[in-house]
């Protein structure tokens, strides 16, 4: 026991920048962004850039568009907007109806139905809303961060319009939405750091030779591969979420803050109360594990090529994959063995809404247990278990790079 | 005697090339033990079949355990050092001492903290920044503060400077050793360790040539300086090797008649690297004559 404690202590000192000061660095630049941009908006400074309002007027007057209008208050140039809005839908739909259907576009698809729900609302029109449009395209799935900033501006709407905007049940959350997003912000940059880590944890001490110090004390590779392997899997994950907790507390501090200063219809306990920072961190950790085990075989690839590869981790990890996909592209035409490494890829998993897999934004107990059951799971276990036992072999028996 | 390595009929090809080539070997407690060879003579091969590093064909036993399979308990016992510099360059010296104390059940951390403290390595450095100097005293202070059975030094003071060179066997010597403990140390420095050997093992081309104790071979090997003019006389009793000095010879009998050899000049000892030459490279010795 106290050698695996070792050997996890080992590899947090090795990798100290990646493991510990970069989720630090991360939490605390957010944190002081979310802080300057208060101070900012309290001293008038900002008003333009931080009031998610302005920016969406902004888009009206340029676009003609938007959905987020009271019923009722809709004049003649915005009545004209909408209708435009459902012929740039009803275009995009046939555009989309020609594509290939994958998760990915079925999400798309969900997202745009309820922004034409929306219209149909602010119309006032009776029609069925069974075509899904296309206001702005849908974010990338695989950029959290980008998603983040992007939505920084319109969650501090709530600041921005405490008199008009009362605490509602939207209102809230938008405000839990921005947290969701911190959570999927720090896990993907944790997932890029996992990925970094495998790909070089059974190489570089193969590179410099210190293998034969390590390999001088009484410790077994596959202590040594189990351990890197939990590292990169469970240890990183909730790492992300401890820094995303923290992030999330600050967020509400300062929103707190804002509230008791800007806002006359709502106090800051309520704001705290709509608040789910607790229960939010709690099933993002059951994501985590489920991504964990949804994507072992991927982690468990990268890791043999770490103890595999002679010269580069990565070209190896890379190549083999690209070649598969493209002689398979060539003599079926069909991209089965692509689609399938693609859905193992963490980043994929949390926006991919399709065939129960796992994903970041609804995630509970029951869909855990749903996911448990799925044979496509198992197998990729079992690969997964393949990997690491070749790897331990390969450490035992193949360690010498020459 | 109780062995510690047991090596019958050890053999390790790579490809067609021969690393080993049916090794007896027994080498018992309380031995510093020289493995003496030419480049790629084996001795690396031999060395990462006693630590388990790699599989070689035949019966090999170290410490009673089957290296290969029992590596990870055996290397509670058994230490090396492989070669110098080998300590990862992003960890700091006080984390190798806490590792190695949290991973190994026979590390003593006060001695190692003592031995640092002898030093002018500080605990807060990383090793990128250390000396090679340094590096190896590092290196020797934790494998010295581990009791172990059997130690393998590989080419140990490669690459340092005298100062550093002498006081590493110096240091293990008072330090370390004691008649529980077995050394093996291969080195291409053989002056250096010629005074504390107790057995000297000569390999050459994945075969043992010579394999004895120091006393033996201060009993087997007699170097005799032969004046010019006694040279035939010499010669005609199957010198091992001869090579030209000053107004003579000297030459090198393997069991000779030392009542005979008196006769033709002073006797003397040889040393390990005229020993090894004229055991390794026979023909080229008469070359010179």
């Amino acid at each position: 026991m106290k050698s695996y404690l070792s050997s996890v202590k080992r590899e947090f000192w090795e990798y100290r920048g990646a493991f510990l000061r970069l989720p630090i660095i991360a939490a605390a630049a957010l944190t002081l962004l979310m802080i300057t941009a208060l101070v900012l908006y309290s001293t008038s400074s900002i008003r333009f850039v931080l009031e998610g309002d302005d920016i969406l007027r902004q888009y009206q007057d340029k676009d003609g568009i938007y959905i987020q209008m009271e019923p009722g208050h809709i004049d003649q140039q915005h009545f004209e907007a909408l209708v435009h809005a459902k012929e740039e839908i009803k275009r995009a739909k046939q555009e989309l109806e020609k594509l290939e259907s994958n998760p990915m576009l079925e999400k798309a698809k969900q997202e745009l139905d309820q922004q034409l729900l929306s219209i149909e609302k602010n119309l006032q029109m009776p029609e069925a809303p069974e075509a899904p449009g296309a206001l702005q395209p849908p974010a990338p799935p695989e950029l959290p961060g980008d998603i983040d900033f992007r939505e920084f501006p319109s969650t501090t709407e709530v600041i921005g319009q405490t008199d008009e905007i009362p605490f509602t049940k939207e209102n809230i959350e938008k405000v839990n939405a921005f947290v969701k997003s911190i959570f999927a912000l720090f896990s993907g940059i944790m997932f890029l750091v996992s990925f970094h880590y495998l790909l070089n944890c059974l190489f570089t001490d193969r590179k410099d030779n210190s293998i034969l110090f390590w390999k001088s004390l009484p410790v077994s590779e596959a202590q040594n591969v189990l351990v890197k392997f939990a590292i990169a899997t469970l240890a990183l994950p909730f790492i992300a979420i401890a820094a995303a907790f923290v992030v999330s507390i600050a967020y509400a501090i300062l929103g707190m803050i804002a509230v008791a200063i800007f806002s006359s219809t709502t106090t800051p306990w309520q704001l705290l109360s709509g608040l789910e920072i607790f229960s939010q961190s709690f099933f993002h950790g059951f994501t985590m594990i489920g991504v964990a085990l949804w994507s072992a075989p991927l982690f468990a690839w990268v890791l043999f090529c770490s103890a595999c590869a002679k010269r580069s981790p990565f070209l190896l990890a890379v190549l083999p994959v690209a070649a598969i996909a493209l002689v398979e592209k060539i003599l079926f035409g069909s991209q089965i063995f692509i689609q399938t490494v693609i859905f193992r890829i963490p980043g994929v998993i949390f926006e991919s809404s399709q065939n129960g897999l796992l994903h970041f934004q609804e995630s509970n107990f029951s869909q855990f247990v749903h996911f448990i059951g799925r044979p496509g799971l198992w197998l990729g276990l079992i690969l997964c278990a393949g990997l690491v036992y070749a790897s331990i072999w390969l450490r035992d028996h193949r360690y010498e790079v020459k | 005697m109780e062995h510690i390595i047991k090596a019958r009929g050890l053999r390790k090809y790579y490809g067609k090339k021969i690393a080993l080539h049916n090794i007896d070997l027994d080498i018992g407690a309380g031995r510093i033990v020289g493995l003496i060879g030419p480049n790629g003579a084996g001795k690396t091969t031999a060395l990462k079949g006693i630590l388990g590093l790699a599989e070689v064909d035949g019966h090999l036993e170290v410490l009673g355990m089957d290296p290969h399979k029992q590596r990870t308990q055996l290397l509670e016992q058994v230490s090396f050092i492989a070669d110098t510099a080998i300590l990862p360059r992003w960890l700091k010296v006080n984390e190798a001492v806490e590792y190695v104390a949290g991973v190994h059940p026979r590390f003593n951390r006060e001695k190692a903290q003592e031995f640092l403290s002898k030093t002018q390595i500080r605990r807060e450095s990383k090793i990128s920044t250390l000396s090679k100097g340094m590096i190896t005293q590092l290196h020797l202070a934790l494998i010295m503060a581990i009791d172990s059975k059997l130690l393998v030094l590989d080419e140990p003071t490669l690459g340092l400077d005298i100062i550093y060179r002498k006081q590493f066997y110096t240091t293990l010597l008072n330090d370390y050793y004691d008649e529980e403990k077995t050394i093996l140390v291969t080195t291409h420095q053989v002056e250096e360790i010629e005074t504390i050997l107790t057995d000297l093992i000569f390999i050459n081309e994945g075969e043992l040539i010579l394999n004895s104790s120091m006393d033996e071979i201060g009993e087997r090997f007699v170097e005799v300086h032969v004046s010019n003019a006694k040279k035939e006389d010499a010669l005609a009793l199957n010198p091992l090797s001869v090579s030209s000095r000053l107004g003579g010879y000297t030459m090198i009998y393997e069991n000779g008649n030392r009542e005979q050899l008196e006769a033709l000049g002073s006797l003397h000892t040889p040393s390990i690297s005229d020993l090894f030459i004229a055991k390794i490279q026979p023909a080229q010795s008469w070359g010179q004559a």
